[in-house]
C-alpha cells in the first residue's frame, strides 16, 4: 500500500518534471525539426534570441502546421502581406493603447523627451541566420533614410522643426535617437511604420558607399535599372525579392504576380508563445491572385479562404452570413477606428467669395450637419450597425470625451431651416434659397466610387436628398480619383469629403483634425501653407480657429509632460469637432473579417486600423489550425 | 499571288507600327499614372502612402520621363531583344507574364470557338433549309439570345448556379491545388473540368454571328438554279444540301475563323475578369485600369498583331478556297 | 438588246395590270410586304416601338420617382398583383402591403406580406411630381397606387423603384444606339461613299484607315478612351462622349457596306438596263440606286444598334462608362453585377432582360429588313 503510494508519487514527479522540461525546451515546427535533423538548420535554441519576445495567445497554446489561404488583388494590394506580420523596434499593443517593445527588449525616453534609447534583444537573427545588430539599424538610418539620393528631402517623421533627428550607435545592442526638440509623435511613428533596420550584410553590396559606384552602376545597368537607387529599391523590396532577408514571421518564397504568391515561416523568427514554442504556428500563406472582388467573394463562400481582413465589403455581410455554413467560416465584425465613414468637407478655401463666406459661417455647417438623417443612412448603408455621430475621435482614443460624438449629430430639419433663415438665405419662388448676391444656392458635392467604408456614393446621394429639403440645389459629381486629387489640392471644389480616419491616433498625422496638408481635408490651401511652413498656399488669419488649431498642435507636439499633452490634445480635438470643419455621418463602422472554422486564436473583436497595421495587431503569428 | 502577299505583308508592318504608337498614346490618355492608381487602391483599403514614398517610386519607375522617350525605349527593347518592358503592377518583366497566358488564351478561345461552331453549324443550315419554320425561329432566337446577353452577366449567373448546385467555386481554370502545379495529366483533367464555363459563355456569344452568316450564305446558294435543277432531277434533299450548297456556303465560314479569333480574345476579356481566368483579357483590362502602361501596350500590340495576321490569313484562305475572288 | 426587251416587258406588264398589288407597289411597299412575312422581325418591331414609347413618356409611364430613396423600402421584392384576397374575395387588382424585418443574425432585410393592408392599383393616378421634356410639369401617372407604395419590380438597396429606373434608363440606353449609329452612319456614308465613288488612291487611304481601326482590339480601346474622358463631365456631355467612342468602330462596317454597294450597284443588271434604255444618270440614282441602297443601309444600321447597347453596358460594367446618378440600363446592371444581388435580390437583374429584349428585337428587325431589302430576289 505504502509502496504503491510512493510509486505513484514518484511517477507523478517524474511526469511533471519531464513535462516541465519539455516546456522549457523551445518547441518548433515539424517542418523545421526535419531540417535540423538533416543538418540544414541549427537547432531552435540557437535560432532564437536570448530573450525572445513572448506573445500571449488569444485563447490557447496552438499546434504547428497548415496553410493559410488568402486572396490578393495585385500589386496595389501589397499592404495585405505587409500587414500580416509588421514589426519594428517598438510595436503597438493589440488594442493600440500603448507602444510596447518589439525588436528592442526595452526603450527609455529622457526626461526632456528628446533622447530615445533602444536596447536590442541579443541574438536576433535575420531570416538567413545572420545576426541582427545595431549595425543594421545604423545602416538603415544613416544610409537609407538619410541618404540624399534615396530621399532627397528630409523624411518628415525623422525631423523635428525641419531639423534631422540624430542617430548614435552606442554598442552592438544599443541605439539612440536624439531629437532637436521634443516630439509627441516620434515614438508613435516608429511603432506604426516599423521595419527599422535593414540587412546590412545583404544590401550593402547594392549601396555606393560600400562598393565601387562605377561597378554598381554597371550592375544596375545590366539589370535594366536606370540608376543605383532603383536597383537598391528593387533589392530592398521584401515583396518581390526572395533573397532579401526579413525579421517578419513569414518570408517570401515566390514571385509577386504569380497566380499564387507564397510566404513561408521564417525559421529564425524571434517570438515564442508562453511555453517557449517558436512562432508562427502556421507554416505557409498562399495568396491567390483574384482581380475581381466578386471572384474573391465566390472563393470565400466556397470555403477557399481561411482568414481575410481586406477586400470584402460590409455591404456583403448578409450574403457572407447566409453562406457561412456551406463555406465553413465565420464572419467577425471588427470596428474600424474611423470617426466617420464619410465626412463632408465644405471647402474653406473656395474661390467664390460668396460661397466661401457661407461655408465659413458655423450656422451653415451646423444646419448641414443637423439636416442629415443619419439613422436612415445607418440603416441603409450599414444595416443599422454603424454609429450616427460627429466627425471626431473614437472612444478608444485618449482624447475622447463623451459629449463630442453627439455634437450637432441630431436630425432637426426645423432648426436647420431656422439657422439658414437666420443667415439671410431666403427661399426663392422655386423653393431654392438665394445667396446674398441673389444667385440660387447651388452646391456640387464630389465623392469617389469607394466601398471600403460603406458606399460613399450612397451616403452622399442620401444626404443630398436631405439637403435639398433645406432649399439647397445639390448636384453630385463622382470623378476619377486622380482628377479629384488635382482639383482638391488646388482648392477647386464646393463640398467634398473623405473618411474621417485616424480616430484612434488623430494627432500622429493630424490632417483630419485641422488642415495640415493639401489633400482630403476641408482647407487644402491652409494645409499647403502649414505644410510648406508658409511658403505656399494661403495663410489662415491670425486669431481664426484654423490658426488656433495649428498653434495648439505645435504646443501639443513639443510638450514633454504627458498630462499637459493630454490636456492640449483634448482641447484641440474639441475645437476641431465643434468647428464642424468636417461634418460626420456614420462612424465606428464594422468591417467583416472572414475566419475559417478551422482557425483558432483569432480575437472576436479588435480595432481594425491602418495605424495598428491590422491584422498585425491581432497577432497572426499565434493563429493556428485546429485540425 | 506572291506579290499580293508581299504587298499585304508590307501594309501589315505599317499598320502594326501605327497601332503601337496610337495605343501607347491612348493608354496614357487617362489622368494620372500607375502610381496614382496604386495609391488609390491602397487608400480604398484604408492604407496610407506617404508623399516621400510616392516621389521615390515615381523616379524608380521612370514615370517622370516624357512620353515619347518612354515609347522609344519600349519599342527599341522589343525590337532588339524581345523585351516588352516591365510591369509595375506585377513587378516583373512583361515577357514573363505573357507566355503562359497566351497559351491559356488560345486554349480558352479555341474551345469557345469550337462550341460556337457546334452550335452554329446545324442551326445555320437547318434554319436556312427550313426558312420561316418553327425550328428556324426557335433556333435563331436561341442563337441570338447568346449575342444579346451581356457575357459578364451570363458568366456571373452561371458561376452562382454552379455554386448553388455543386457547392463549388467554378471560377478560374484550375482548382486551388493545381494553380501552381507543374503540367500533368491530373492538371489537364482539372482544367478540362473547368474550361466548359468560359467555353459556353464565349461560344454562346459568337454563335449568333456564325449562324447569321451561314444561314444567309445557304439561302443564297439554295436559290441558285443548280439546286433547283438538281431537285428537279430528283436528288435526295439531304444529300443534295450536304453535297453542294453547304460546301460553298461554308467558305466564308471557314475564313471567319481567322478574324473571329482575336475578336473573341478581346470580347472575352470582360468575361475573363468575372471568371478569374489566367488569360490575356483580364491582364489587359487590369493593366489598363492600373495604367500599367508597358503591360497594356504589349498586350494591345500582341492582340493587334493577331488581328492583322488573322485578317491576312482569312483573306488568303478565302482566295485559295474560292477561286472566283481576285487579288487586288 | 435583250435587256431592253426585258425592260420593255416589265413596263408592259406594269401597264397591263394596274390593279395587281405586286407590280403596283413602290419599292418600300414591296419591302414592307416581304418584311411582314418575317414573324420574328415583326415581334422585334413591336418591342422596339414599346421601348421607345417607354423612353419618350418615361415620366408619365413610370409609377414612381426613380431617385426617391427610403430605408423603409430597401431591397423590396416585386409585389404580386392580386385579384383574390386571403379570404377568397374578388377585388379590383391590388397588392398587399409589406412588413419589413431585419434578420438579427445575418442583417438581411426580409419582407412579409401584410394581408391586412390592401393597396388597390389604379390607372391615371396623381403621384410624384415631374417635369417632362424639361417643360411640361405634372404628377399624372399611367398607373400606380394611392394608398401605399407599390414597386412592381421591387426596389434596390436604396429603396428606389426598379421599374421606374428601367423606364427612365430606357431614355439613355435606347437612344445611345440611335445617336451612335447616326454618327457612324454619317462617317460611314461619307468615307465609304468617297471610297467607292472615286476609287484609286482615295479608296486605298480610306481602306487602310478602316483596316487599321478594325485591327485594334475594340474593348480595350473603348476602355482606354472612355477612361480618358474627364469623369467630371456633366451627364449629357459624358453621354455624347461615350456615344462618339462607341461609334468610332461602328462606322467602319458601314463604310465597307456603302463602298461595296457603290461598286457593285454600278454593275447590276437593272442599272445597266436602265442605262441602255436611255434613262438619265440622275434618274437611275434616284429611282433605282437610292431605294435598294437605302434599304440595305437601314438593315445594316439596325444591326449595329444592338452592338452599341451592349457596348454601353460593357463600359458601365467595367466602370468607365456612364456613372450614377445618371440612369442607364448599363448603370443599373452594374449595380446588380454582384453575387449579393444574384442570390438575395435577383429582381435587380431585370434591367438585363430589357437589354436582352431590345437587342434581340433590333437584331430580328435588322434581319427582317435585310431579307426584305432585296424585294425582287424572289
Amino acid at each position: 500500500m505504502k509502496l504503491r503510494t510512493l510509486w505513484a508519487m514518484l511517477l507523478t514527479l517524474i511526469l511533471t518534471l519531464s513535462l516541465g522540461l519539455t516546456a522549457l525546451a523551445a518547441g518548433e515546427a515539424p517542418m523545421l525539426k526535419a531540417l535540423v535533423e538533416a543538418g540544414k538548420l541549427p537547432p531552435v535554441e540557437e535560432r532564437l534570441p536570448e530573450n525572445p519576445m513572448v506573445i500571449e495567445p488569444v485563447s490557447e497554446i496552438g499546434t504547428y502546421g497548415g496553410t493559410w489561404r488568402h486572396a490578393y488583388t495585385g500589386m496595389g494590394d501589397t499592404p495585405a502581406f505587409d500587414k500580416m506580420g509588421h514589426t519594428g523596434l517598438v510595436i503597438y499593443s493589440m488594442d493600440g493603447s500603448e507602444v510596447i517593445p518589439g525588436l528592442a527588449e526595452k526603450y527609455e525616453v529622457s526626461e526632456d523627451g528628446m533622447t530615445y534609447t533602444f536596447y536590442l534583444r541579443k541574438g536576433l537573427k535575420w531570416s538567413d541566420g545572420v545576426e541582427y545588430t545595431a549595425d543594421d539599424v545604423e545602416f538603415w538610418y544613416l544610409h537609407e533614410v538619410m541618404n540624399k539620393d534615396l530621399n532627397p528631402g528630409l523624411v518628415a517623421r525623422f525631423a523635428v522643426n525641419d531639423m534631422p533627428i540624430e542617430f548614435t550607435k552606442i554598442d552592438d545592442y544599443t541605439v539612440q535617437f536624439v531629437l532637436p526638440g521634443p516630439s509627441a509623435v516620434f515614438l508613435e511613428n516608429l511603432a506604426h511604420y516599423g521595419d527599422h533596420g535593414i540587412p546590412k550584410h545583404y544590401l550593402s553590396q547594392f549601396h555606393p558607399e560600400f562598393v565601387d559606384p562605377e561597378e554598381l552602376k554597371a550592375r544596375a545597368d545590366q539589370q535594366g535599372f536606370d540608376n543605383w537607387m532603383m536597383y537598391f529599391g528593387d533589392r530592398n523590396d521584401i515583396f518581390s525579392n526572395m533573397d532579401r532577408p526579413t525579421m517578419r514571421p513569414w518570408m517570401l518564397v515566390s514571385k509577386l504576380g504569380d497566380q499564387v504568391y507564397t510566404l513561408e515561416r521564417n525559421p529564425y523568427f524571434w517570438q515564442v508563445d508562453p511555453e517557449g514554442n517558436q512562432l508562427p504556428y502556421i507554416d505557409k500563406i498562399d495568396n491567390y491572385l483574384m482581380s475581381d472582388p466578386q471572384t474573391i467573394l465566390m472563393s470565400v463562400v466556397a470555403g477557399e479562404i481561411d482568414f481575410m481582413v481586406r477586400n470584402v465589403s460590409f455591404v456583403d455581410y448578409p450574403f457572407l452570413m447566409e453562406n457561412r455554413e456551406r463555406g465553413n467560416y465565420e464572419v467577425y465584425l471588427w470596428p474600424m477606428a474611423v470617426g466617420s465613414g464619410w465626412a463632408f468637407m465644405p471647402n474653406m478655401n473656395h474661390k467664390d467669395p460668396v460661397l466661401r463666406e457661407i461655408f465659413e459661417d458655423i450656422r451653415f455647417r451646423t444646419a448641414l450637419s443637423i439636416g442629415i438623417n443619419r439613422d436612415e443612412i445607418n440603416e441603409m448603408v450599414y444595416y443599422g450597425r454603424g454609429k450616427p455621430r460627429a466627425a471626431t475621435v473614437v472612444p478608444e482614443c485618449p482624447f475622447w470625451e463623451e459629449d463630442l460624438e453627439d455634437y450637432a449629430a441630431e436630425y432637426d430639419v426645423a432648426r436647420a431651416n431656422a439657422l439658414l433663415d437666420e443667415m439671410g438665405l431666403e427661399r426663392g419662388s422655386d423653393g431654392i434659397r438665394r445667396r446674398p448676391d441673389g444667385k440660387r444656392l447651388e452646391i456640387t458635392l464630389v465623392t469617389l466610387d469607394m466601398q471600403n467604408y460603406g458606399s460613399w456614393v450612397d451616403i452622399v446621394e442620401m444626404s443630398a436628398a436631405d439637403w435639398e429639403k433645406l432649399g439647397i440645389d445639390i448636384e453630385i459629381h463622382v470623378p476619377d480619383r486622380a482628377l479629384l486629387e488635382q482639383r482638391w489640392a488646388a482648392g477647386d471644389f464646393d463640398i467634398g469629403g473623405w473618411a474621417w480616419g485616424r480616430g484612434l491616433t488623430p494627432l500622429t498625422a493630424p490632417k483630419f483634425v485641422f488642415p495640415s496638408d493639401s489633400l482630403w481635408n476641408p482647407g487644402p490651401l491652409y494645409g499647403q501653407w502649414y505644410e510648406s511652413g508658409g511658403a505656399r498656399g494661403e495663410e489662415p488669419l491670425v486669431g481664426s480657429d484654423v490658426r488656433r488649431a495649428m498653434e495648439l498642435y505645435g504646443d501639443y507636439v513639443s510638450e514633454p509632460r504627458p498630462d499637459e499633452r493630454l490636456r492640449i490634445g483634448k482641447e484641440l480635438i474639441r475645437l476641431s469637432t465643434e468647428s464642424l470643419w468636417s461634418i460626420g455621418t456614420i462612424g465606428e463602422i464594422p468591417s467583416p473579417i472572414i475566419v475559417s472554422n478551422r482557425l483558432r486564436n483569432v480575437p472576436e473583436t479588435i480595432l481594425n486600423e491602418h495605424i495598428l497595421q491590422t491584422p498585425t495587431n491581432a497577432r497572426p503569428q499565434q493563429f493556428f489550425f485546429a485540425d | 499571288m506572291l506579290s499580293y502577299i508581299i504587298k499585304r505583308l508590307i501594309y501589315m508592318v505599317f499598320t502594326i507600327a501605327f497601332i503601337s504608337v496610337v495605343s501607347f498614346i491612348v493608354i496614357q490618355l487617362p489622368p494620372g499614372d500607375y502610381l496614382t492608381t496604386m495609391i488609390s487602391q491602397m487608400e480604398a483599403q484604408g492604407d496610407v502612402v506617404s508623399a516621400e514614398l510616392e516621389a521615390a517610386l515615381r523616379v524608380r519607375y521612370g514615370l517622370d520621363q516624357p512620353m515619347h522617350k518612354q515609347y522609344f525605349t519600349w519599342v527599341t527593347r522589343i525590337l532588339t531583344r524581345l523585351d516588352f518592358g516591365y510591369s509595375f503592377a506585377y513587378n516583373q518583366p512583361v515577357r514573363n507574364l505573357l507566355g503562359d497566358r497566351l497559351l491559356m488564351t488560345m486554349a480558352v478561345s479555341a474551345s469557345a470557338m469550337l462550341f460556337a461552331w457546334i452550335v452554329a453549324f446545324p442551326i445555320g443550315i437547318i434554319s436556312a433549309v427550313k426558312q420561316y419554320s418553327l425550328f428556324d425561329y426557335f433556333s435563331t432566337f436561341l442563337g441570338f439570345l447568346g449575342m444579346a446577353t451581356p457575357s459578364f452577366l451570363l458568366a456571373l449567373v452561371l458561376l452562382w448556379v454552379c455554386y448553388q448546385v455543386f457547392g463549388t467555386n467554378a471560377s478560374g481554370l484550375f482548382s486551388q491545388e493545381f494553380i501552381n502545379a507543374p503540367w500533368s495529366m491530373a492538371r489537364v483533367g482539372d482544367m478540362l473540368s473547368r474550361i466548359w464555363l468560359p467555353m459556353i459563355v464565349g461560344g454562346f456569344q459568337s454563335a449568333a454571328g456564325l449562324i447569321r452568316t451561314l444561314r444567309a450564305n445557304m439561302l443564297d446558294e439554295l436559290r441558285k438554279p443548280y439546286v433547283t435543277t438538281a431537285k428537279a432531277k430528283g436528288l435526295a434533299n439531304a444529300f443534295l444540301i450536304i453535297k453542294y450548297p453547304v460546301r460553298i456556303a461554308i467558305n466564308p465560314f471557314l475564313s471567319s475563323v481567322a478574324w473571329m479569333f482575336p475578336q473573341l480574345i478581346s470580347g472575352m476579356s470582360i468575361t475573363g475578369i468575372v471568371l478569374n481566368l489566367p488569360t490575356l483579357g483580364p491582364l489587359l483590362l487590369n493593366s489598363l485600369q492600373n495604367q500599367d502602361m508597358y503591360l497594356a501596350g504589349s498586350v494591345v500590340l500582341i492582340l493587334s498583331v493577331l488581328t492583322v495576321t488573322g485578317t491576312l490569313v482569312s483573306d488568303l484562305l478565302l482566295a485559295w478556297v474560292d477561286p472566283r475572288i481576285r487579288y487586288q | 438588246m435583250e435587256r431592253q426587251m426585258i425592260e420593255d416587258n416589265f413596263e408592259l406588264e406594269f401597264e397591263a395590270d394596274p390593279n395587281d398589288a405586286i407590280y403596283n407597289a413602290s419599292h418600300w411597299k414591296l419591302m414592307w410586304m416581304r418584311f411582314r412575312k418575317h414573324k420574328l422581325a415583326m415581334i422585334g418591331v413591336v418591342i422596339v416601338i414599346f421601348m421607345y414609347t417607354l423612353a419618350l413618356f418615361a415620366e408619365f409611364i413610370a409609377p414612381n420617382d426613380p431617385n426617391f430613396t427610403s430605408s423603409q423600402y430597401s431591397y423590396r421584392p416585386p409585389q404580386r398583383i392580386r385579384i383574390i384576397d386571403s379570404e377568397k374575395n374578388w377585388h379590383w387588382p391590388f397588392v398587399y402591403g409589406l412588413k419589413q424585418a431585419r434578420d438579427p443574425v445575418t442583417l438581411r432585410l426580409n419582407y412579409v406580406e401584410d394581408t391586412s393592408v390592401r393597396v388597390p392599383i389604379s390607372l391615371f393616378v396623381r403621384g410624384s411630381e415631374y417635369t417632362a421634356w424639361g417643360r411640361v410639369e405634372g404628377n399624372l401617372h399611367l398607373f400606380g397606387t394611392k394608398d401605399g407604395p407599390w414597386f412592381p419590380l421591387g426596389t434596390d438597396r436604396l429603396g428606389r423603384c426598379i421599374l421606374s429606373r428601367i423606364i427612365y434608363g430606357a431614355r439613355i440606353s435606347t437612344t445611345i444606339g440611335l445617336v451612335g449609329v447616326l454618327l457612324s452612319f454619317v462617317f460611314g456614308l461619307i468615307l465609304g461613299g468617297i471610297s467607292g465613288f472615286y476609287g484609286g488612291a482615295v479608296d486605298i487611304v480610306v481602306q487602310r484607315i478602316t483596316e487599321f481601326l478594325s485591327s485594334m482590339p475594340q474593348i480595350p480601346l473603348w476602355m482606354a478612351l472612355s477612361a480618358a474622358l474627364p469623369a467630371n463631365l456633366p451627364p449629357l456631355q459624358m453621354y455624347f462622349g461615350i456615344t462618339i467612342i462607341l461609334s468610332l468602330f461602328a462606322w467602319t462596317g458601314l463604310a465597307r457596306v456603302v463602298r461595296g454597294k457603290f461598286l457593285s450597284l454600278r454593275q447590276e443588271d437593272f442599272v445597266m438596263a436602265a442605262t441602255l434604255s436611255g434613262t438619265s444618270n440622275a434618274k437611275i440614282i434616284r429611282r433605282h440606286l437610292i431605294p435598294t441602297f437605302t434599304s440595305h443601309i437601314i438593315a445594316q444600321i439596325t444591326l449595329s444598334i444592338p452592338a452599341m447597347i451592349i457596348g454601353e453596358t460593357s463600359l458601365s460594367f467595367i466602370g468607365v462608362g456612364l456613372r450614377p446618378p445618371t440612369i442607364s440600363w448599363g448603370v443599373l446592371l452594374r449595380e446588380a453585377q454582384n453575387l449579393r444581388t444574384i442570390s438575395q435580390a435577383p429582381w435587380l437583374l431585370i434591367p438585363g432582360l430589357f437589354i436582352i429584349a431590345t437587342v434581340l428585337a433590333f437584331n430580328f428587325m435588322g434581319d427582317g429588313l435585310r431579307d426584305a431589302a432585296d424585294p425582287y430576289s424572289q
